[in-house]
């Protein structure tokens, strides 16, 4: 009951900062459109683009295209930020309060993973639009949990002061 | 230090796997995450317990794995630069000035920015070092694997946490 209440008192401070920060990193996806609106931040693009190289092989074939602007990463990572962003969108209005199992994990994980595998076993082709929405079921319940965790760090750090 | 051996040797191995080519595209963005859990695992398979790990230590462990993957991965990177006087900057060049002539912007703009990354592929393929380049390495990789270190660190708690309460 305590935790539960504790965790019903995050502020919407913290939730639009947490909201915050994932838009700017899934802008700073889409860093064509941000060149397009501040022309100076050209002079990054080699740099965020070689940052973007450590968490995405940033393959060719595999990145997405949105309005003739294309992201820094691949399909796949596109999707799991996105989905990131959007739970984090739902809890600025609707704060999560209940913790999940890992086996809710597991679920929602499980896609993304026989994705990668069948497609590397050439089951099928690669499919941009089935590594988003595996990429979006991954990243929801991943900002669950990243949510879950920065709540019982606040719960943790309250009890200890 | 010896507390923090976990996160040492498995920052270590994320900072090898980032500079390996096959594993970076297998791995994509888990290699830091993974890393951070599986420094929480060791720690844990290191010193037996059924307490429940304090979310405070799992952020740390994967502040720690993040960082000294950063230390590590742009050591190799940059090492490598100096021997091989080659990188993705200098592979890809041809494709990044295509890509900037692409955008709408004015031919001043362009061709400084063009100007700008000349030098430093020049630098790379006189002398393997861009004081430019490895400042981006290294602030890139600081950066990048301290979030995803922290991430992994944070939601690899709660995945030991529940599988110590469900053993409990």
């Amino acid at each position: 009951m305590f935790i539960k209440l504790q965790i019903n008192k995050l502020s919407l401070l913290y939730r639009i900062f947490i909201t915050l920060l994932i838009f700017l990193f899934v802008a700073s996806i889409f860093f064509e459109i941000v060149i397009h609106t501040i022309p100076q931040a050209a002079y990054l693009f080699p740099f965020v683009k070689k940052g973007f190289s450590l968490i995405c092989h940033q393959n060719d074939e595999k990145i997405i295209s949105l309005f003739g602007f294309h992201s820094l990463v691949c399909a796949r990572c596109t999707g799991i930020y996105l989905g990131m962003f959007l739970i984090s969108i739902y809890t600025m209005i609707r704060p999560i309060i209940k913790t999940a199992g890992y086996k809710l994990f597991i679920i929602f994980t499980a896609p993304m993973i026989a994705d990668v595998i069948f497609v590397n076993m050439k089951l099928y082709h690669y499919s941009k639009i089935s590594a988003i929405i595996t990429g979006l079921l991954f990243g929801s319940i991943l900002f669950v949990y990243l949510y879950n965790g920065l709540n019982l760090l606040i719960i943790e750090n309250r009890i200890r002061h | 230090m010896r507390k923090y051996i976990s996160p040492f040797i498995c920052g270590f191995g994320a900072g090898v796997l980032q500079v390996v080519p096959v594993a970076k595209s297998l791995a994509c963005c888990f290699i830091v995450p993974l890393a951070a859990f599986l420094s929480l695992y060791l720690e844990l398979k290191a010193n037996p317990s059924s307490e429940q790990i304090q979310l405070k230590k799992g952020l740390i462990f994967g502040l720690l794995t993040g960082l000294f993957a950063a230390l590590f991965g742009s050591f190799f990177d940059i090492f490598i630069t100096l021997i091989t006087k080659n990188n993705d900057i200098v592979a890809t060049f041809p494709e990044l000035q295509k890509m900037i002539n692409g955008f709408p912007l004015s031919e001043e703009l362009k061709n400084e920015v063009l100007r700008l990354f000349n030098n430093v592929r020049r630098e790379i393929l006189q002398y393997g070092f861009s004081p430019l380049y490895t400042v981006s390495v290294i602030i890139n990789n600081l950066v990048i694997n301290s979030i995803f270190g922290m991430i992994g660190g944070l939601v690899g708690v709660q995945a030991i946490n529940s599988k110590l309460k469900n053993q409990n």
